[in-house]
């Protein structure tokens, strides 16, 4: 069994229980549960200084599921160094509202073209949006 | 070249071998949930009203719901569509495609007295991605679809605005509408903007058809999460190596 820590998106006006619970039900679909919960602080969620060092002081965490890669996109580049750093530190990353698994970073080279085309297209959404 | 000056064409498949599997593959899945005996497919699918004549409303949606989700789990639809139109799609959005997760597929029945209401999915979508709608038997008369081009869109749409009167939208879609025969191997392509939507079928068989989403991977996206509802499906070499490289410039 899998232990989630769950990361929800700061940012949302969506009710955080909603995204706990896509969370959640993420977690059951790939074998295991949530146990932990957080997020980022408002100061510092572009630049996500909280989540891997909270991973490394929680014990027996294996995977970590954010509800939206858009946690990852507020900065002004996209953050895949910390996605990186979360599977080298061998958790697995997780999205539960795009239904995506990271295990190794192969997994993430694989995907890149579909993360940095996603990357570019919200950063013109979120100004057109402004 | 196609013709997509007015916002939409229609055009012919090079292989229709694809998507004579497709459609087999697909009839499988109707055989096993409606319990459907015929074995040939065209009269499977034309005259699947008669098979069904004693199901409830209730039971009739749940089945639909079951099929839809069976044959995009045992079939890569968008796929295969993609394969069976490669060249008009790459034409239209170029060499590097994003398509559909999940490919609809719409059954209209004889006198179903609720067809797909006049819409367009531009936005929420994004005005940069095509529609293939793609049937499954012969599509002509009432059983096929209503679509005004882009200049009559924009007419349409406007007086919308102005008059708030969407039974004469409605009225303008249908009278405005070619006439737009699609056969089976033929496939309606258009713009995302365009309004367009579905008459009471007044034929006397029914109507089968998928449609599915195509857009360039790096075309702007509309309010959909474009890695919730599309996956990609072809690369250029250039893209390859591009992200590549944008790959290890973010990784130092």
């Amino acid at each position: 069994m899998k232990n989630f820590f769950t990361c929800i998106d700061i940012t949302l006006t969506s009710p955080q229980p909603e995204q706990l619970s896509l969370c959640r039900q993420h977690a059951i679909n790939n074998g295991g549960e949530v146990v932990f919960y957080g997020s980022e602080d408002l100061s510092c969620h572009e630049k996500q200084s909280f989540i891997l060092y909270k991973l490394k002081k929680t014990d027996n965490i294996s995977d970590v599921v954010f509800f939206t890669i858009n946690q990852f996109c507020y900065d002004t580049k996209i953050n895949i160094k910390l996605m990186s750093d979360i599977i080298n530190s061998n958790y697995g990353l997780h999205f539960a509202r795009e239904n995506l698994i990271f295990q190794s970073n192969e997994d993430l080279y694989k995907f890149r073209v579909e993360i940095l085309a996603y990357f570019h297209s919200f950063k013109r959404l979120s100004k057109s949006i402004k | 070249m196609i013709d997509f000056s007015n916002g939409y064409c229609v055009v012919e498949t090079k292989n229709l071998e694809i998507l004579k599997d497709l459609r087999s593959k697909i009839y499988d899945e109707v055989k096993k949930i409606f319990n459907i005996k015929e074995l040939n497919i065209d009269e499977g699918f034309n005259l699947f009203h008669n098979h069904i004549k004693n199901e409830t409303a209730g039971s009739l949606n749940s089945k639909r719901i079951e099929l839809i989700k069976n044959i995009n789990k045992n079939i890569d639809i968008t796929y295969k569509i993609y394969e069976a139109f490669e060249d008009y799609i790459v034409e239209l959005i170029g060499p590097d495609v994003l398509g559909q997760k999940i490919a609809n597929l719409v059954i209209q029945i004889p006198n179903d007295q609720n067809p797909g209401e006049i819409h367009r999915d531009a936005p929420a979508n994004s005005p940069y991605e095509i529609v293939m709608w793609v049937p499954l038997v012969d599509s002509y008369g009432t059983k096929t679809m209503s679509i005004l081009d882009y200049e009559n869109t924009k007419i349409n749409l406007k007086n919308l605005k102005e008059n708030n009167n969407w039974e004469q939208l409605e009225k303008n879609v249908y009278n405005k509408s070619p006439q737009l025969d699609v056969k089976f191997g033929q496939a309606l392509i258009f713009m995302t903007s365009l309004l367009h939507g579905a008459k009471i079928n007044k034929e006397k068989t029914t109507r089968f058809s998928l449609n599915t989403r195509f857009k360039n991977i790096f075309a702007p996206s509309g309010l959909k999460n474009q890695l919730q509802f599309f996956k990609k499906i072809k690369e250029s070499n250039l893209v390859k190596y591009g992200s590549h490289i944008e790959l290890e410039e973010l990784l130092k």
